[in-house]
């Protein structure tokens, strides 16, 4: 019985030990060959800082991670705000759409969780303006577009918006911009060729348009994509960023594939493993 | 700021009530260690029970505990978010089934960025709470389980519901003759 349990456990550490072991002289990219940690949503889904909180992502950029992605959204005075969800009150003490409140109201809105705590909603002039040195990092802004219909006017407001902040900051060369609807990145591409666009779609449907764009490169789903794509999106120029990192498997299997970077809900495991 | 006034008042009638209800026979646990996962400590808590007062099938408790978010704030530097939930507990048993309601307070003292976010600033704060909850314990046995609805009002502003799922271990005093 003694001899079985010692067995277990040695294939237990076995096990463990060696799923951490990474091998990161193979990693061929168009990042100088090694892969940026980033934060999802600052410190992922499961941290109990809420996403896109100014804790969760200087917690996140305090770690040792190369960047953050954000979720952003526009008021109805056009500011540009961090939010995920569509509604405020899936996640606030608010009800309604970020669209339709100005942001004299959104400023006010106060976080459910964790209990005790008033975690509140962050404009991205105040992120700028406040995390520590911004530079340093790269910041990928995920524009969620929860309203019905997009007139052109909306869109130049929305790009008009983000190119304002930008300037201000002088934040142009640490900021990608995913979206994945093809006409507000074509208007973005006409306003300001030198930024950095990533088209947001799995690499069979995507691959074609975003070389054909000359965009930056594409982020999909790790689940969605193999390392020779990865491979084939590097050769015609294109970075790859990979999202849907929500294990320690997830991270180790996506590492394999050599993309450019990883938006990890595994910041901790992610940072240590390609230190 | 805390309001010293309501902590005050809240320690006053916890070091008064014992000394007003004389403690008299009891079959219920004098001491009880508790692990609480959810509950009023927020996520979760470890807490001290003391029974002050039992008769028959009625006992009154007061209850202080102390739990934590995390250790390191979002700079990571060492600095904890702490919360002390402090309650009183009315509970009406028959064998092993226990009606319990309680009133409590909860200190939170919690790290997080200023209101412009150009610093870092901890949040003091007192917040109401109420308990009803049902115990199962057997008589003259240790272990215990509790299942409560522990709605919080958060720092007198904001209602929450909530729960709790709470383990104890009862240390028994002799009976007194």
């Amino acid at each position: 019985m003694k001899s079985f349990f010692i067995t277990l456990i040695t294939i237990a550490l076995f096990i463990s030990c060696g799923k951490n072991k990474v091998d990161l002289s193979q990693i061929e990219n168009l990042n100088g060959n090694k892969i940026t940690p980033m934060g999802h949503a600052g410190m992922g889904i499961a941290s109990q800082f809420p996403i896109n909180t100014f804790e969760s992502i200087q917690s996140a950029l305090s770690l040792g991670t190369g960047g953050v992605e954000m979720d952003i959204q526009m008021t109805k005075d056009s500011v540009l705000v961090l939010f995920h969800d569509k509604t405020l009150e899936e996640q606030t003490d608010l009800e309604g759409m970020i669209y339709e409140k100005n942001w004299s109201e959104i400023n006010q809105a106060i976080y459910k969780n964790p209990p005790y705590a008033e975690y509140r909603i962050l404009s991205l002039d105040q992120l700028f303006e406040n995390i520590k040195d911004k530079k340093e990092f790269i910041f990928s802004l995920d524009f969620k577009l929860h309203e019905s219909d997009h007139p052109d006017s909306y869109i130049l407001r929305h790009w008009n918006a983000l190119i304002k902040i930008l300037d201000q900051h002088d934040m142009s060369e640490n900021v990608f911009i995913e979206s994945r609807r093809k006409p507000y990145l074509e208007k973005l591409q006409e306003l300001r060729p030198d930024l950095k666009l990533f088209f947001l779609e799995e690499f069979e449907k995507g691959f074609d348009y975003t070389k054909s764009m000359g965009y930056y490169g594409m982020i999909m789903p790790t689940t969605t994509v193999t390392a020779e794509q990865i491979k084939e999106a590097h050769a015609a120029g294109l970075r790859i960023s990979l999202f849907g990192l929500l294990t320690k498997n997830e991270n180790l299997d996506a590492i394999e594939k050599s993309p450019d970077f990883m938006q990890t809900d595994k910041v901790k495991y992610l940072v240590k493993v390609l230190k | 700021m805390l309001p010293l006034k309501k902590i005050l008042f809240f320690f006053l009638l916890l070091l008064a009530l014992p000394f007003a209800l004389k403690s008299q026979t009891t079959t219920f646990p004098k001491h009880t260690i508790v692990l609480d996962a959810g509950g009023i400590g927020g996520y979760g808590s470890l807490n001290y029970e003391r029974t002050f007062f039992s008769k028959k099938y009625f006992f009154i408790s007061y209850r202080a505990g102390f739990s934590f978010y995390r250790f390191k704030d979002f700079e990571r530097k060492i600095n904890p978010d702490l919360f002390f939930p402090l309650s009183l507990q009315a509970g009406l048993g028959y064998k092993s089934h226990h009606a319990i309601l309680g009133i409590g307070q909860t200190i939170s003292s919690i790290v997080q960025a200023s209101d412009n976010f150009n610093s870092k600033m901890r949040h003091n704060s007192l917040s109401a709470n109420f308990i009803l909850g049902y115990r199962f314990q057997k008589t003259g046995k240790p272990f215990s389980v509790q299942l409560s609805y522990t709605p919080l009002f958060e720092h007198y502003a904001r209602f929450r519901n909530w729960g709790s799922l709470s383990f104890g271990y009862s240390f028994f005093e002799k009976n007194k003759s």
